[in-house]
């Protein structure tokens, strides 16, 4: 079976990261997205197959591509474990100050940090998951619904209207035409989460 | 490692690996490989028959719907028994007439003929460039 991403497995990946940053003269502030950033910062994901992150340069450094591959060879983790490919998808009105939250400095123990890394807010991430509404789909349809519906409790959303308003402040042209967003969030919500108290950062950690 | 072929998420599957994770790295890597024949081949070998005819019918239709829109081959095996469901399987987690409905009228044809009723851009992930 392939090796699973393990959040504490991450988090050594990220401090490994930042040593080498350090060790290059260097900072990296990435934010990180999807289930990645749910499984570091919410208390209902704790998995995920890869670690989507906001623009990397390019070309890579050649520091920040040695230590990738080592710790994808180390992990049995895929070349590109580690990539912006969610770019295309991100808000262009969102911005790193005002619609992230910083989760940590990396290394974690002390000493200069050469990786600070940063989770969409409660509010960009809901707005995210909206916009690509993918609660329908055949493989990942009730995860998305929960992620969700916890994101709703944890905003205290109960109304599909606010919401549709939310998803507008990051993708106006998506909340224009926001019927199905608005049937399919009467659907979700519905039926209750299974968490009672779901979690996830509303400011800075 | 992602798996690499169809073929292999379903060995992963049966081995323990949640179907979403599976499908989720399978589908990373399918829509990274770089030409037609690369990815019909992804497609090519038939995945085991599980006990769960909602899985075995959903790899008919991830085979052929992920060819078609992928300029790849349909492989033959996605047309055989096992592989379209006797009873409609509408994929809503919690199926009732209006979201029905719906999915009647969302659902891609490859999934229709084989009785699933899902939304009409199923298997959508950050790394397909394709979708908005």
């Amino acid at each position: 079976m392939a090796k699973a991403f393990d959040r504490n497995e991450l988090l050594d990946a990220f401090d490994e990261i930042g040593k080498a940053a350090v060790a290059n003269e260097t900072q990296l502030h990435l934010a990180v997205y999807g289930g990645s950033a749910l499984m570091l910062a919410s208390n209902f994901r704790f998995s995920s197959e890869d670690v989507d992150v906001s623009e990397l340069p390019k070309p890579l450094p050649s520091w920040l591509v040695t230590t990738l591959d080592g710790i994808a060879a180390r992990h049995g983790w895929s070349l590109d474990w580690f990539n912006d490919g969610v770019v295309f998808h991100l808000s262009r009105t969102a911005t790193l100050t005002g619609d992230h939250l910083e989760f940590g400095s990396f290394p974690r123990h002390g000493g200069q940090p050469g990786l600070l890394v940063y989770v969409p807010s409660a509010q960009y991430m809901l707005a995210l998951k909206l916009k690509a509404v993918r609660v329908l789909d055949p493989t990942k349809g009730r995860q998305e619904s929960e992620d969700i519906r916890n994101l709703l409790q944890v905003l205290g959303i109960t109304d599909p209207a606010a919401a549709v308003q939310i998803m507008g402040l990051y993708f106006p042209r998506s909340a224009e035409d926001s019927s199905k967003q608005l049937f399919l969030l009467k659907q979700i919500m519905k039926k209750p989460g299974k968490l009672d108290a779901p979690e996830y950062p509303v400011r800075n950690l | 490692m992602r798996p690499n072929t169809l073929s292999e998420t379903y060995d992963r599957i049966m081995d323990g690996e949640t179907v979403e994770k599976a499908f989720a790295e399978f589908l990373d890597r399918f829509y990274a490989l770089p030409n037609a024949s690369e990815r019909s081949a992804a497609l090519a070998d038939e995945p085991q028959l599980t006990a769960d005819t909602h899985l075995n019918a959903l790899a008919g239709a991830a085979a052929e719907y992920l060819a078609k829109q992928y300029e790849a081959d349909v492989p033959a095996w996605s047309f055989g028994a096992g592989r379209r469901l006797a009873e409609p399987w509408f994929t809503a987690e919690k199926p009732g007439p209006g979201i029905n409905e719906y999915l009647w009228h969302c659902s891609p044809a490859e999934f229709r003929w084989r009785n699933i009723f899902t939304e009409s851009q199923p298997f959508r992930r950050a790394s397909q460039r394709d979708w908005r």
